[in-house]
């Protein structure tokens, strides 16, 4: 107790932890980022992440590079499911969203008690490789946005639709690629729980993470850095929520327990709140966020 | 504006119809409307004094391989050992909470004779359908009778007990000298099991405020989160970590499992010994299953009684598990003092503490 090397184990714990929280939130952050800069909300991130997490635990019951890719192509087809949804037959986008929520609860539910009642084992893939890809991710994706035309286009598809039509882009294809890719984004999230951490599938394990990645967009202020760092800043939380666990340490402040794991829960949801009310600096949405293409004006 | 709304409409429409698709929903309140599988049963039903049980669990499914499967074992158990036909027993899930009254009304109407609640948080829901169906014998785990109630057996268990004996023995054969506790919620259900596998350690020589760490999940789905917990508890020095955290908790079975020779997890409310052979020390088990086949037996058999009963390591209701896979690596010595302790706390001559208070409080016995 209090030696030098249980110090540094100490470090190394919560390092590690905070990193493998934020790995899942910072995938999915930087699907939600694509979808939204290009004006398209996502609150399917949830559905999203957890249908990835379902398709890469069944189909990597023998081989995890399987089941990657067989998640990947789940994500890429509720991706486009949402945009074809809000782009071509023009639902709300909220609506939209919570659909492919629900349905993916509904569907992985199912066909869990269908397809392995008694649990499921899949192979594995190595943490360290989603955490290389959250690291190169967040760059990739602010070089994509900044210094390309598609990144260009995109943004311009969620800032200003009427102009970049104007200008001669096709909206809709470049709507339609962003909210694809923001699928598979997730569903690589999702991967992330299964394959990468426990190595099965079990009822709604994505418990809320594509929301917290929702939050981490917000918080980012809609940035890949941001967001890379917001998804960081909450991984790092639950990683102390656990650390004050395992060290009795109890905050009693004017009779609530300050340090208790439900209220901690909620922080990130309040830190949001927090960035939206402009209490934290300002959190400005992409312009067009949401609208149909022409009819905001 | 109009336009719009109606869109939301059928954006709403489409979304319910999305979510409802592929859902194994709770049985729709049997009023015509039923899956004709439903109606028709209804219909047939009750000819010549067919004896039928339902369960109906909580949010979390039988498919936990923990507590929810060990009742759904139970109903297994009573519809081949009573012969109770193929539509003698039937389950269904919860999807939130406001599905409780429903599902128990469900089948309280459709004349089932015992329905058992599986979980504590469906007390309120019980309370009140068994007052609507006075001749339908109702059963809830975890949670007391109501007062005064004539239809509804509480199941209760002594988890503490069980969880005394997996301290002492997590304590026991701990290399670190530190042993580790992953809960579900914080709620005082759990916190028992705490209590109890506190008290443990502090019997083989341990100081639960320091050679104990302690953490909760916040929910029972979290694989992930449970899983960041064991690893951190057994980063920090920690070589065997009990879980009571439902499917989150499966997840710390997992880690210890890759963490390979000398470290163990406990597994909980049924044997989970086999879901990582050698690398689960031993399972904290809760016999949900005999209490559900108990109380089905003695509905059937007339001898229903209500009010509480509690299950506890004397009559068998918990006890560890046959440790099949690890008992020849834990010591000689620390096999007999665990027999010595079984037989003490079965006799009653020890009683573990139930609550982290009584805890503080607890005088451990010496071996």
């Amino acid at each position: 107790m209090g030696s030098a090397g249980n110090q540094g184990f100490w470090f190394t714990a919560l390092l590690v932890a905070t990193l493998n929280g934020a790995a899942p939130l910072l995938l999915a952050a930087m699907g939600g980022i694509l979808s939204e800069r290009a004006g398209v909300v996502n609150i399917a991130l949830e559905g999203l992440i957890l249908s990835g997490a379902f398709a890469g635990a069944y189909f990597g019951q023998h081989s995890a590079l399987i089941g990657l890719v067989a998640a990947l192509t789940v994500g890429a087809a509720l991706g486009l499911l949402h945009a074809v949804l809000t782009q071509v037959t023009k639902m709300n986008h909220v609506v939209s969203g919570l659909g492919i929520n629900l349905l993916a609860a509904g569907a992985t539910r199912y066909l869990t008690l269908v397809l392995f009642p008694d649990g499921i084992t899949s192979k594995s893939l190595p943490p360290a490789f989603y955490l290389a890809s959250a690291a190169i991710l967040p760059a990739a994706l602010a070089f994509v946005l900044r210094d390309t035309r598609f990144g260009l286009r995109l943004r311009a598809a969620g800032e200003n639709p009427e102009s970049a039509r104007m200008a001669g882009v096709s909206i809709l294809p470049v709507r339609l690629v962003a909210v694809t890719l923001s699928g598979i984004c997730a569903a690589f999230a999702g991967t992330f729980l299964s394959l990468g951490e426990t190595h099965t599938f079990s009822r709604d394990m994505s418990a809320g993470k594509g929301y917290i990645a929702l939050a981490a967009v917000i918080f980012g202020k809609w940035n890949p850095a941001g967001a890379a760092v917001a998804s960081l800043f909450f991984g790092l939380f639950y990683a102390v929520q656990t650390q004050l666990q395992i060290r009795g340490l109890n905050i009693n402040f004017l009779g609530v327990e300050w340090t208790s794991p439900a209220l901690l829960d909620m922080l990130p949801y309040l830190m949001t709140l927090a960035a939206l009310i402009s209490v934290i600096g300002r959190a400005t949405p992409p312009a067009a966020l949401g609208q149909e293409e022409g009819s905001a004006h | 504006m109009v336009k719009y709304s109606r869109r939301l409409l059928i954006g709403a429409a489409a979304a319910v119809a999305l979510g409802g698709f592929g859902c194994p929903g709770p049985p729709k309140q049997a009023e015509g409307k039923g899956k004709p599988s439903e109606v028709a049963q209804q219909g047939t039903t009750p000819t010549g004094g067919s004896f039928r049980a339902a369960l109906v669990f909580d949010t979390g499914g039988k498919d936990d391989k923990s507590f929810n499967a060990s009742a759904n074992a139970g109903l297994e158990r009573a519809k081949k050992e009573l012969n109770l036909g193929e539509d003698g027993t039937k389950t269904v899930e919860s999807h939130a909470s406001a599905d409780y009254k429903t599902n128990l009304t469900n089948f309280a109407s459709q004349k089932y004779d015992v329905v058992v609640a599986v979980g504590f948080n469906m007390a309120d829901a019980v309370k009140e359908v068994a007052a609507q169906f006075p001749d339908t014998h109702f059963a809830i785990v975890d949670a007391d009778a109501p007062d005064g109630s004539k239809n509804v057996a509480g199941l209760r268990f002594q988890e503490e007990q069980g969880c005394y004996l997996a301290g002492f023995l997590a304590a026991s054969v701990s290399k670190t000298h530190k042993i580790g506790f992953v809960g579900g919620m914080k709620i005082p259900l759990i916190e028992k099991f705490e209590a109890g596998y506190k008290a443990g350690a502090l019997t083989a020589g341990f100081d639960p405020s320091k050679q104990v760490t302690a953490t909760y999940v916040g929910d029972w789905d979290d694989l992930s989160k449970g899983k960041s917990q064991a690893k951190q508890q057994f980063d920090l020095g920690a070589d065997v970590v009990f879980q009571a955290a439902g499917k989150a908790g499966l997840a710390v079975i997992t880690e210890a499992k890759e963490r390979g020779k000398g470290f163990y997890a406990i597994g909980v409310d049924q044997d989970q010994d086999y879901l990582a052979e050698g690398s689960v020390l031993t399972s904290m088990v809760k016999h949900v299953d005999s209490a559900v086949f108990d109380t089905i037996k003695f509905a059937k058999d007339g001898k229903f009684a209500a009010g509480n009963h509690v299950f506890s390591m004397k009559d068998g209701g918990v006890s560890l598990s046959d440790m099949k896979y690890t008992r020849q690596a834990i010591p000689a010595d620390v096999l007999a003092k665990l027999d010595k302790l079984t037989k003490l706390v079965s006799e009653g001559k020890v009683r573990p503490p139930a609550t982290l208070a009584e805890l503080a409080k607890f005088k451990a016995p010496t071996l």
